[in-house]
């Protein structure tokens, strides 16, 4: 159980502090902000600096801080942690610090009934949403989009950077809500090529998440493919769609997985994810790189890369982006594109020493390349620096595209009254997870 | 950044300009205590609203705002409910230092207990019950009673969480409650009784939690499903304490809790892991099964958390666990799931780099050896060190493979400074255990130079032992002499020399004789290295050969760290705890209560020093009180002394008075510390005035007065019209007071003791001011 919950801007600024045991210091905020900032990276999720237990996530940039004098479960601390920023998403639309500094009230309210004396207790968006009582106060329209397309993405894995969401970005406490619900398969890929192209390791993780505002939570039925197969057998084939392994939320039926490849839901409100599953399998990789280095002279070298988007010319990648380090010793670095680009660009952070290959929009079949033209300083021979290149990176999001062909066959709302049919808003959204290519 | 969060509550007015301190916040709170009261009278919810907010974003900076604690009271008779649960929340934070106050606001709390919808009821308990001041509870436990049988689950849930609060107050006042608490496990609704379980397991923590009967278990089971995540982690919690009374139970149990492992949230899942490890503990052929079992759930939820690389890393430090207790193999198949991967945070890739180091064999060993490679020229220096930190420690596990890994390791040394650095201490650990690497290490250890200083103890230790091997060795260790480095490095190089002197004489005789000047002739060298070195030099001129032998004939190592297994049992039980993420035992992080009350009692003591200086100019408040005084207390703007009670500094007759904030707040003593300090302690200071006022004169009035000064009574009687009260208290040192109203004779009595004299004089003169005050005494 917690002593304390408080939420951190990432200047460590208290936005919010809640105190429910009273049998800690008051000073933890500054404790633990003094102490997260000790890591050259981020902060490790569990420490404990003078006996006192701080367990954190980062959400949004902000620190979510819960603190304890006890040995607690730790899965069990951050599981809540993390439901708490999804309640606190489901009240206020989005998760930043904006919108936490405006809805502070709002805030502890939510808090205040997800928690008592530190322990849970009501955590589900539909039991507290009869409880609360103030409104959520927006942001305004154009610095939501500032703060939710944060320049390096490196939390919520499955937000997506592109797709026009603003539809689930809502409060569940809106009035004038439509009936209806979103579902999304994501997927994350994680290829590792080797210099000759060559895929050493490949893997998808996915996830089927639901953002619900149906009116009155009815029951689901959602159907998968006919062919779908979860564990697999050592040395097996098969044509179909196989997941090495999968987990369910809490309101998932999965009895007639095996059967049928129907799940039963019964859904809160607002976002959850379904399922989670992982394939090791091999699958076409949507994207291929082909470096090529050239040693010019003993001080010059040349990298040339070529992209190739590997999937149906119907699909269009909403951005493409590749990272390419260089030598640390580099003096400059000059990168071309090729003369014809267009919705392409390419610059040199000479303090990273990083070139990065930025690629707007992208159709299936197509081929793009980037040649950069490095000069070394004189310490150093165009042969060891050779070695300091790559690996190279890339990033990308493709819409209304998976790879494993997980497919969604339907999906019933079983009870439904006398009220409209809700609408069902399904996606696919395929990203690169780390999608990397070594030299 | 204070200012930018107040200006960003919109449509507040702008404070008036009525600063008594320019950027001082008691300005700011006196302007804001102002505000409060003018908008008390208005009519408008939407005004009201927008003050009480400001109020409560200046106490979640942190600002001190106790003083509008009257005010606050006042607006607490609202009907509209998003001020009452602003006000309600500020009323708990600061009732604890406004103790008289807060009785106000009882009567609000009180009449909305009985407030018709369960909702309110349900909140007003529990903000009631969050008031911690012990002279609530009178008022609290017939509210809690009446609550706990309340037809709503919402309130009856409420106040079992207000049972844990008053047991953390005053235990006395819940006696017999547990009987009625493992009633309520029956009840109906599932946060009920989960929160009857949490209650029993605080109350009854002496006695190691609530008890489990056969019963009890097979009971929540049936019900699991109907709890909610965290109720269902906290039951499999307590099922992991239980012990079945045989194997067809144990096997019942575990196949019901199976399909658990399917489930995403990961404390489930963790909590369904544990249970099952703690049943099959004493069976090893079970237990492996098991783990073999539980590996795919758990690969899972450490590949895909729904983004939650939080969640992540606990699944990742949970798998190394398992894999560190002789469980490695269970996880060699899915080593390319623990491959770092780009958009990864540091903290998870250094506990991948740690779970290879320990699933690599040796069909596995070739791709995983590729892998780390690339991690050693990684940009984040860290990860290139852990990945060579990884090579060699799987050179230490796998002593036929270390072959291999020298000589990739071998192939790293000229790239970066630290990742040479890194190679020579890793290579030391080889080479301990396995001396026939130093071939393969050669070339290495003597072309580069180090930079760190382990790594040149590191390297000296290796031309130590490897001196007759290596050709340079005479001469690389001759670098070092006459350096400065530290005493460590001097040590081990004394030693190294010594061991390369015994083989190769004839080239090490000068070498070591400059090392013995330059440490003999040092004048500030470390004593215990002048020592040694002096030793060695009298006992090589006395005897070489003998000495010679006696450092051949060392101890021979066959035991190595590396290899010592932890007690499995021992780690075992703190399963899905802290103490697998720190790895380390509970004791070495956890402390009892008493521990953080001294630091808050200390943390509080600051603040008030603190809030003492910076306001030393400013006339303090007037203390709201009960006993008919106009003025405020004479408390004179003493400066506080500084430094540490020092007996030679007070015995200079301290002149200064105290005042009430020299006192910690809520200063709390045990009645047996307080005997044996007052019979142990020598006779203080002792007045006896003429009673001057009756009415107060009893034991409730008398212990708020004291209360209100910040002393606070452990002991009271009355017999044949005399009281007799004991007090304690604690400045810079503690104060034990017995107090005595003869109304017989009309008298007071005080007498004061401390562990220094002085100490207790001020503090009798301190009793005496106020009583004065109060009228009590003249």
């Amino acid at each position: 159980m917690f002593s304390q919950i408080f939420i951190l801007s990432p200047r460590g600024d208290t936005i919010i502090n809640r105190d429910f045991r009273s049998d800690l210091p008051k000073s933890t905020p500054e404790t633990f902000f003094r102490q997260a900032k000790t890591y050259s990276g981020d902060a490790n999720p569990l420490f404990a600096v003078d006996c006192i237990q701080f367990a954190h996530i980062k959400r949004g940039g902000l620190y979510i801080v819960g603190t304890s004098r006890f040995n607690l479960q730790p899965a069990m601390s951050l599981e809540l942690l993390d439901r708490l920023a999804k309640e606190i998403k489901d009240f206020c639309g989005v998760i930043n610090e904006e919108v936490l500094r405006k809805n502070f009230i709002l805030i502890y309210e939510i808090l205040d009934e997800s928690f008592d004396f530190g322990y849970p207790q009501l955590m589900a968006t539909e039991q507290i949403k009869p409880l609360i009582v103030n409104d959520p106060i927006q942001p305004q329209p154009d610095s939501v989009m500032n703060s939710l397309r944060p320049k390096i993405q490196t939390f919520n894995i499955f937000v997506p950077n592109t797709i026009g969401s603003q539809a689930v970005q809502r409060s569940v406490l809106n009035k004038n809500q439509a009936n209806e619900i979103f579902v999304d398969i994501y997927e994350k890929l994680n290829v590792l090529f080797n210099s000759s192209a060559y895929v050493i390791n490949q893997s998808i993780e996915g996830c089927i998440q639901m953002t619900s505002f149906l009116q009155g939570n009815p029951p689901l039925k959602l159907a998968l493919n006919d062919d779908l197969q979860i564990g697999r057998q050592q040395g097996q084939y098969s044509a179909g769609v196989i997941l090495d392994d999968c987990n369910f939320h809490e309101c998932v039926n999965a009895n007639e997985l095996d059967m049928n490849k129907t799940l039963r839901i019964q859904p809160p409100d607002g976002q959850f994810v379904v399922m989670n599953y992982r394939i090791s399998g091999d699958y076409s990789a949507p994207f291929r790189l082909f470096p090529i280095i050239e040693e010019i002279s003993s001080s010059k070298i040349e990298v040339t890369i070529k992209l190739k988007a590997c999937f149906d010319a119907k699909i269009l990648a909403s951005y493409a982006n590749v990272r390419i380090p260089i030598p640390k010793q580099t003096a400059n670095a000059y990168p071309e594109l090729l003369k014809n680009a267009q919705q392409e660009t390419a610059e040199y952070d000479s303090n990273k020493k990083i070139v990065e290959w930025q690629i707007k929009k992208l159709q299936g079949g197509q081929e793009r390349s980037l040649k950069i033209k490095l000069t070394l300083q004189a310490t150093q021979t165009a042969h060891t620096a050779r070695k300091e290149i790559g690996p190279i990176a890339m990033n990308f999001e493709i819409p209304m595209f998976n790879v494993s062909r997980l497919q969604i066959k339907y999906l019933r709302i079983e009870e439904r009254g006398n009220t409209t049919n809700p609408h069902r808003w399904v996606r696919y959204i395929t990203q690169s997870s780390s999608y990397v290519c070594r030299i | 950044m204070r200012p930018h969060y107040a200006s960003s509550i919109a449509s507040i007015p702008p404070p008036k300009q009525q600063q008594y301190f320019e950027g001082n916040r008691k300005g700011e709170v006196n302007e804001l205590k102002i505000l409060v009261k003018n908008t008390l009278s208005e009519k408008d919810d939407k005004k009201k609203r927008e003050v009480v907010k400001k109020v409560i974003a200046y106490m979640t900076l942190g600002i001190d705002v106790s003083k509008i604690f009257p005010e606050m009271c006042m607006a607490s008779y609202t009907n509209d409910m998003v001020q009452k649960k602003m006000i309600y929340l500020y009323l708990t934070t600061y009732a604890e230092q406004n103790k008289d106050l807060a009785f106000m606001a009882i009567s609000t709390f009180q009449k909305d207990c009985k407030h018709s919808d369960p909702k309110i009821r349900g909140f007003a308990l529990r903000n009631l019950c969050s008031l911690r001041f012990s002279g609530a509870i009178e008022y609290l436990m017939p509210a809690i009673r009446e609550s706990l049988s309340d037809i709503d689950p919402y309130v009856r849930k409420t106040a079992i969480m207000g049972c844990v609060k008053v047991y953390y107050m005053q235990p006395e006042f819940l006696s017999n409650i547990e009987e009625q608490l493992y009633k309520m496990i029956s009840d109906n609704d599932p946060l009920v009784i989960i929160n009857a379980i949490h209650a029993l397991n605080e109350i009854l923590a002496a006695e190691g939690g609530m008890a489990l009967s056969k019963k009890l278990v097979d009971y929540l089971l049936g019900r699991l499903k109907e709890f909610n995540e965290w109720g269902q982690a906290t039951i499999l919690d307590e099922l992991s304490k239980y012990q079945p009374k045989d194997d067809k139970e144990m096997f019942n149990i575990m196949n019901l809790l199976e399909e658990r492992l399917k489930h995403s949230c990961s404390a489930i899942v963790l909590a369904v892991i544990k249970v099952f490890m703690n049943f099959t503990k004493n069976k090893p052929q079970v237990y492996e099964q098991v783990i073999t079992r539980v590996k795919a759930p758990l690969v899972t939820l450490a590949s895909i958390s729904e983004g939650n690389l939080e969640i992540m890393y606990t699944i990742l430090c949970h798998i190394k666990f398992i894999a560190s207790k002789g469980y490695n193999q269970v996880f060699s198949q899915d080593y390319k799931c623990f491959y770092c991967r780009v958009d990864e945070p540091t903290y998870i890739k250094l506990i991948k780099l740690e779970i290879l180091a320990l699933i690599a064999c040796d069909f596995n060993l070739g791709d995983m050896l590729n892998e780390l490679g690339e991690y050693v020229t990684d940009v984040d220096q860290e990860i290139s060190k852990k990945s060579i930190q990884a090579l060699g420690a799987i050179a230490l596990r796998l002593p036929d493979l270390a072959n291999a890994i020298v000589k990739q390791l071998s192939s790293f040394i000229t790239l970066q400074d630290y990742i040479t650095n890194e190679v020579i201490i890793v290579f030391k650990d080889i080479l301990r255990k396995d001396p026939k690497h130093i071939k393969d290490c050669l070339e290495i250890i003597q072309s580069d130079s180090v930079t760190d200083q382990n790594s040149k103890i590191a390297l000296i230790y290796i031309l130590g032992q490897f001196g007759s091997q290596i050709p340079l060795a005479p001469y690389i260790l001759q670098t070092f002499i006459g350096v400065a480095e530290s005493v460590e490095l001097k040590h081990a190089l004394l030693t190294s020399c010594l061991k390369v002197f015994f083989c190769r004489a004839p080239e090490m005789q000068e070498i070591l004789g400059q090392l013995f000047y330059s440490i003999m002739n040092n004048e500030n060298e470390d004593i215990d290295l002048k020592d040694r070195a002096a030793f060695y030099y009298r006992a090589l001129q006395n005897n070489p050969n003998e000495i010679k032998k006696l450092w051949q004939n060392g101890i021979k190592v066959d035991k190595f760290l590396e290899e010592q297994n932890i007690n499995k049992e021992a780690l075992l039980f703190e399963f899905n705890s802290l103490s697998v993420i720190y790895e380390k035992s509970v004791n070495k992080f956890i402390k009892p209560a008493e521990y953080f009350n001294n630091l808050r009692n200390k943390e509080l003591q600051d603040q008030i020093q603190e809030q003492q200086q910076s306001t030393t100019a400013e006339k303090p408040d007037p203390v709201q009180d009960g006993f008919d005084i106009e003025h405020d207390i004479t408390v004179p703007n003493v400066p506080i002394v500084q430094n540490q009670p020092n007996l030679l500094e007070i015995s200079e007759q301290p002149k200064q008075k105290l005042i009430i904030d020299n006192f910690v707040l809520d200063y709390r003593i045990e009645v047996e510390y307080f005997e044996s300090m007052w019979t142990s302690l020598n006779n203080g200071a002792s007045i006896t005035r003429t009673l001057a006022r009756n009415d107060i004169a009893n034991e409730n009035a008398m212990e708020q007065l004291f209360n209100r000064y910040r002393l606070y009574n452990i002991a009271a009687g009355e017999e044949d019209n005399v009281l007799q009260m004991y007090f304690y208290g604690a400045h810079k040192c503690q104060v034990f007071f017995e107090f005595e109203i003869n109304r017989n004779l009309s008298t007071v009595l005080l007498n004061t003791k401390s562990e220094l004299e002085d100490y207790a004089y001020l503090a009798q003169k301190y009793v005496e001011d106020f009583l004065k005050q109060s009228n009590l005494i003249v």
